[in-house]
């Protein structure tokens, strides 16, 4: 089931125009990028790109940008802030005739799991706390990847991170569960919370575009598969954000007004071994011998997952999820 | 103009009223917090047009304040002690942006252990955090600098944050009767912000704040930022001539005091140079040649007039308000630094760390320092730096002490 | 430079990853040196190899790469000069803070980095069988795959990266895949 697009129907709706230029010096096959770069799309050319330390980090490295709009780094733990300083001065200008709305910019802080998830979520609630209106795209690609793939409070369980390695006492690697950061913002109420895939850009770009009426803090909370980081081929990048949906491990959905849909559910849920055999981060769940009691632990979370939206989604959501059960 | 009993917190904040500040990104913090506060009403009642932000972090706040001055509002904030080290990555984050917006530090000394009393080791620890740092000594000199600062900051060879510094207190809470300038002529003396760096707006796309990984590109804008801070030198003796112009009163990036004959110096910096003033007034009626010389301008360091004003003289004795572990005091060094390739350095050079977490330098620890560098050698070589502390002192720490359960006996080392 | 007929690229390209190439261009650069020997460099590479985890047998095809690298090489010795060439100090004077900020005013210049170079692999589209479903022109991370005006896709090879997503992604697998010919 797709929730059915009433901006983009199909990618061929998918804006032509380029707001980043070729040429950043990110890894081949970089989901992040993919990401920002349909977001920016939608988002249109009037942007301020408010940046937190990263792999994104590297997309302005003096003196080349691949960004056609503008861009200001900041700092690890305090982008929200950042976001917040920038708007407020662009409300100001206009308040007192100096800037036209010509002139005016949409702020789209643009960070990673590290900073999200981790040492800017204190500067990022306060700036939800004080309405401020700016979106937050969060390539998440479950790791500090920037610093060589330690873990985050986003890594998954059973994931293996260069600070969560594989050994005798600690066999599943990461043995905390990943923040949920959906509902972390969720509960502060603002007006919109997604997550998005680089794979499903018909969904992804109908999201942005819908959030652009909407005034106040705006997440969009997007799987960045990481072909560095993750181990795997990157030219399986694509069908790995499509296998994340597939089995039911990223759920596509949004939260307007606190009120959550999902937009994207699989008609058949595939078991969770089908994304996570083909990547490196994941192989000690399969070899040498496999790790039954971990890989049904996270089959386990993701089918409880799905069994709660189905309680909780009403109308033509819960008819199409019973259908779908796995 | 009008005078009024202003404690030095309000003198700072009707510096920014006068400013026609347009953004106050704040947190509260003692004993900064009235300076936010006098802001904030002046918001909400419409005296001051533009934003007051509360903030959840000084890191946030100064994040927020560089990046309202990147795209062109005259900025204003207020922090001290933890909240300016809190803030220190954020300091040398905005500075590299080369954008201009004011702040002002209330000193107050460093945890552990937690404390509220000031001395300098706050401020002095941002020092290379690429703002311009001015010192000042009274609540007058407080609003004057505010408004100064703006000039500085705003100026095209400079376009940098500037931090004025007052100590918490002996300034922040004490009443001094201030002259508030007159609103007209501080428009006169500073006309609205026109950015000089690049501003965000949707029509000229810029990127700001960029990665540098290229280790000459890296250092040639690092030494920019030292050139800038060197160029508020001259900008600051020009912005005081005018001000001293419009308004009367006059700023030097040092102030001599009674140092015309002076062969013995005391260098100080802040409040506390008031105690120093009177020590070398009651030194005089002695018939002492004694003097003054209060750093004001910290950065940039005024090392020409620093060294012009102590060659010669017989002995200098620098007391710091601030300990910097295994050195001693930060401007002691600071000031043997610029007087080191002088020709006719004072032979007699000594360090005293005094008045830490605001505890009192008394007349009897000033005639200390007389006596020490009066008994000094010429050319004795490296002593350590000397505490200022009394007997009574000691004494009363020790009741301290065994209050707290401390075994007192048998504990010397 | 290298013995035989074997290059570092095609063996790069045996084990299928241009990453391989950093181990071959290690070998050639401890070679020139003539500070290490053979065991040395077998040691290292195992070690770094080892840390990032690979299977023994990548790690072995790796040695081989190194080996045959370091075997293949003359021994060159590189004299260091007794006196450094004179070189001028430049006294840097203040610019303005447009120059002397870290900003970039020409935005999108990014365009002239050609990150071409570092395919491996390259695309190529099969026209006769494209439907111009556009899925591999939305899918490209680096953009680098834009829409004429019939609506088909053309690939900037000046900064495709050859990360390959777009022939995956193509429903009527019109995108192959080509050994990268151009010379490093």
């Amino acid at each position: 089931m797709k929730v059915k697009g009433e901006f983009f129907k199909s990618p061929k709706d998918i804006p032509q125009e380029e707001e980043l230029s070729s040429g950043a010096p990110l890894c081949a096959g970089c989901g992040g990028l993919t990401t920002l770069r349909l977001v920016h799309k939608v988002l249109g050319e009037k942007v301020v790109i408010v940046n937190a330390a990263g792999c994104m980090t590297l997309m302005a490295t003096y003196p080349y940008s691949p960004i056609r709009s503008s861009w200001l780094y900041t700092t690890m733990g305090s982008v929200a802030a950042g976001a917040q300083g920038i708007r407020d001065a662009l409300d100001i200008r206009r308040a007192k005739g100096e800037l036209q709305e010509q002139d005016d910019m949409k702020v789209l802080v643009l960070a990673g799991d590290g900073s999200t998830y981790d040492m800017g979520l204190s500067a990022t609630s306060a700036a939800i706390h004080r309405g401020l209106d700016f979106w937050y795209l969060c390539y998440d690609n479950e790791a500090y990847g920037n610093t060589g793939f330690q873990m985050s409070s986003s890594s998954p369980f059973a994931s293996r991170t260069t600070t969560s390695p594989i050994g005798k006492e600690e066999p599943e690697g990461t043995f905390q569960e990943k923040k949920d950061m959906f509902e972390i913002w969720r509960a502060q109420k603002p007006p919109y919370v997604a997550t998005v895939s680089s794979h499903e850009v018909v969904d992804l770009a109908e999201k942005v575009h819908r959030s652009l009426a909407m005034k106040g803090p705006k997440l969009f909370l997007a799987l960045a598969v990481c072909p560095t980081g993750w181990g795997f081929d990157p030219r399986l990048g694509d069908e790995l954000a499509h296998l994340a949906v597939r089995t039911g491990i990223w759920p596509l959905k949004e939260a307007v007004g606190g009120v959550v849909r999902h937009t994207v559910i699989p008609k058949r849920f595939l078991p969770v071994e089908e994304y996570l055999r083909p990547q490196l981060r994941f192989r000690h769940l399969f070899e040498p011998k496999p790790h039954t009691e971990a890989l049904q632990a996270i089959q386990q979370r993701v089918d409880h997952y799905w069994d709660q939206v189905r309680k909780d989604e009403g109308g033509d959501n819960q008819a199409q999820l019973k259908e779908d059960k796995h | 103009m009008v005078r009024k009993m202003l404690t030095g917190n309000a003198a700072a904040a009707w510096g920014a009223r006068l400013a026609q500040v347009e953004y106050v990104p704040a947190f509260p913090i003692t004993p900064q917090t009235e300076i936010i506060e006098s802001l904030a009403g002046w918001f909400a009642d419409g005296a001051l047009t533009g934003k007051f932000v509360t903030m959840d972090s000084e890191h946030s706040m100064v994040t927020a304040a560089g990046a309202a001055a990147t795209t062109g509002v005259r900025t204003f904030t207020a922090t001290s002690s933890q909240g300016l080290i809190y803030a220190m990555e954020a300091l040398y984050t905005v500075s590299g942006w080369r954008v201009p917006f004011v702040l002002v530090n209330v000193s107050r000394g460093l945890s552990s252990p937690i404390t509220l009393g000031p001395d300098h080791n706050d401020v002095l620890a941002a020092r290379d955090a690429g703002f311009i740092q001015i010192h000042v000594e009274t609540c007058q000199e407080v609003l004057d600098s505010v408004l100064m600062a703006f000039r500085i900051a705003e100026d095209s060879r400079v376009s940098l944050p500037v931090l004025v510094n007052l100590d918490g207190f002996f300034l922040s809470f004490t009443r001094e009767p201030v002259e508030i300038p007159n609103a007209k002529l501080v428009q006169e003396f500073l006309p609205a912000f026109r950015p000089h760096h690049p501003v965000f707006k949707g029509s000229q796309s810029v990127a700001q704040g960029v990665a540098v990984l290229d280790g000459a590109a890296y250092s040639y804008f690092r030494y920019q930022m030292h050139r800038a801070v060197e160029n508020a030198l001259e900008v600051h003796e020009e912005v005081a001539e005018d001000f001293y112009r419009l308004f009367g009163r006059r700023y030097g990036a040092l102030e001599e005091y009674r140092m015309e004959d002076a062969e013995t110096v005391l260098v100080m910096a802040g409040s506390f140079s008031t105690k120093g003033k009177a020590a070398v007034n009651r030194w005089r009626d002695q018939g002492r040649k004694v003097g003054l010389v209060r750093l004001r301008l910290i950065r940039p360091q005024p090392a020409a007039e620093l060294a012009r004003l102590l060659t010669g003289r017989k002995a200098v004795g620098v007391i710091d308000q601030n300990i910097s572990p295994g050195l001693g005091g930060i401007l002691y060094q600071e000031v043997a630094g610029a007087l080191a390739s002088t020709s006719d350095r004072p032979p007699v050079m000594r360090s005293f760390v005094g008045g830490l977490g605001g505890k009192d330098i008394s007349p009897a620890e000033f005639d200390r320092v007389l006596e020490v560098l009066d008994e000094a050698k010429s050319g004795e070589g490296h002593v350590p730096c000397e505490l200022l502390f009394t007997d009574a002192e000691y004494k009363q720490v020790r009741t301290a002490l065994s209050v707290a359960g401390k075994p007192l006996e048998g504990r010397a080392s | 430079m290298i013995s035989g007929n074997t290059s570092a690229l095609t063996i790069a390209e045996s084990l299928g990853k241009a990453s391989a190439l950093s181990v071959g261009l290690g070998a050639a650069a401890v070679r020139l040196s003539g500070l290490i020997t053979i065991e040395q460099l077998r040691e290292a590479v195992q070690m770094e190899l080892e840390e990032l985890g690979l299977d023994a047998q990548v790690i072995e095809e790796n040695l081989r790469l190194a080996e045959e690298v370091y075997g293949g090489l003359e021994n060159v010795t590189i004299q260091p000069e007794k006196v450094p060439p004179k070189e001028l100090v430049h006294e840097m004077a203040y610019d303005h803070v447009l120059l002397g900020t870290p900003s970039i005013l020409a935005p999108g210049n990014a365009e002239a980095r050609q990150t071409g170079s570092w395919r491996v692999e390259r695309p190529e589209i099969n026209y006769e069988h494209c439907t111009r479903c556009g899925l591999c022109f939305v899918g490209c991370p680096d953009g680098a795959i834009a829409l004429d005006e019939q609506g088909y896709p053309v690939i900037d090879y000046d900064h495709c990266k050859g990360c390959l997503i777009c022939l995956e992604q193509c429903p009527r697998h019109s995108i192959v895949s080509k050994k990268e010919v151009r010379s490093w």
